[in-house]
């Protein structure tokens, strides 16, 4: 159950990034978006009745919850924080040069 | 009155990818596997220092550090890669806009009674990393969020080039720590220092040591993207 619903959140977190027109909404669907991921590993790495994986003794190691998915999350979530910090770089520039944020006016690439 | 035509095949597409990921689901929350076969017992059964294990009780601290500790590292690049670059596009020139409103004044009487606990709070998940849930990147984030606080009560921090110094030191001291595996031990990030008593503050060998360098390269540089932001904003 929560694998799929975080799976939703994933999805609603790419059609935002995919209908909004302001540059701050989709850097923050693109953050919902990574939640969904993050949660989605996390439901595979926790089952019910299984422990934080912290071994209190070193001779009892089952009964704990899978420790790589956790791990991966904590990279996912550092370059998730690192990807917002330059989009939003990217964007307070442009909004300085340009004055807008909606992506259906630029057209500086466009011939 | 043209109607836009929209490709039916979009849908088929769509209701095609749909049902291949319902299908998929039950792979994610499959329980049946064999002890053997999941990464993550291996990992589990490992971790304690049993056959060249890490020695330390967090699991996860192990799997970062340790078994995964060139990835770390690529990651700690990419975080001060990302904070060049912040720096790069937000420091050449001043903005023309003001911050019009002054800070906070409760944010500003507090300030001083709140910012020992941040540091504490962060140093104890710094240095506690490898016992107890946290670590490095957290404390690292905790402590640089008493920054935060210091930079909206309108303080700001003035030894950049200090800072910018931490960092990088930081940084050089992972990698030869790291490197003194190739002499000492048998790899890079290789553990070499004693592994102590089980489930105390000085055991583990170089993990604490290096999640402690981690955490303070974190730390600087969140605080250096803050000042960054801060410094577009209100700058007279």
């Amino acid at each position: 159950m929560m694998s799929i619903s975080s799976i939703l959140l994933m999805l609603i977190g790419l059609w935002g990034a995919i209908t909004q027109k302001n540059l701050i909404k989709i850097f923050i669907s693109l953050g919902i978006a990574e939640t969904g991921v993050n949660l989605l590993f996390i439901s595979i790495a926790d089952y019910v009745g299984k422990k934080a994986p912290i071994i209190a003794d070193p001779n009892i190691v089952t009964g704990y919850a899978d420790p790589l998915p956790h791990a991966l999350i904590l990279t996912s979530i550092v370059i998730g924080t690192a990807v917002t910090a330059l989009g939003l770089t990217f964007t307070a520039r442009y909004y300085c040069q340009k004055g807008t944020l909606d992506i259906s006016r630029m057209k500086e690439l466009k011939n | 009155m043209s109607r836009k035509f929209i490709n039916p095949l979009k849908f088929i597409w769509a209701i095609a990818l749909i049902l291949i990921f319902v299908n998929l689901i039950p792979v994610f929350l499959s329980t049946d596997l064999k002890a053997e076969e999941r990464v993550g017992d291996v990992l589990l059964s490992m971790t304690p220092g049993n056959d060249g294990g890490a020695g330390i009780p967090n699991g996860v601290t192990a799997v970062v550090v340790y078994y995964r500790g060139l990835d770390t590292l690529g990651e700690v690049s990419v975080l001060f890669l990302v904070s060049t670059a912040v720096g790069l596009f937000f420091g050449r020139e001043k903005s023309e806009t003001k911050s019009e409103t002054k800070p906070n004044e409760i944010v500003s009487h507090s300030k001083t009674l709140v910012l020992p606990h941040f540091m504490l709070t962060g140093l104890y998940i710094i240095f506690h990393g490898h016992l107890s849930p946290g670590g490095g990147f957290q404390g690292g984030v905790m402590a640089a969020g008493m920054v935060l606080l210091l930079l909206l009560a309108g303080d700001r921090v003035k030894q950049t080039k200090a800072l910018h110094f931490i960092e990088g030191f930081a940084g050089s001291l992972y990698i030869i720590v790291a490197t003194l595996g190739l002499y000492f031990g048998v790899s890079f990030l290789g553990q070499y220092l004693p592994l102590g008593e089980f489930n105390t503050l000085l055991s583990g060998g170089i993990l604490p040591v290096i999640y402690i360098f981690v955490g303070i390269k974190v730390g600087t540089e969140i605080i250096g993207l803050y000042q960054n932001f801060q410094n577009k904003e209100a700058e007279e």
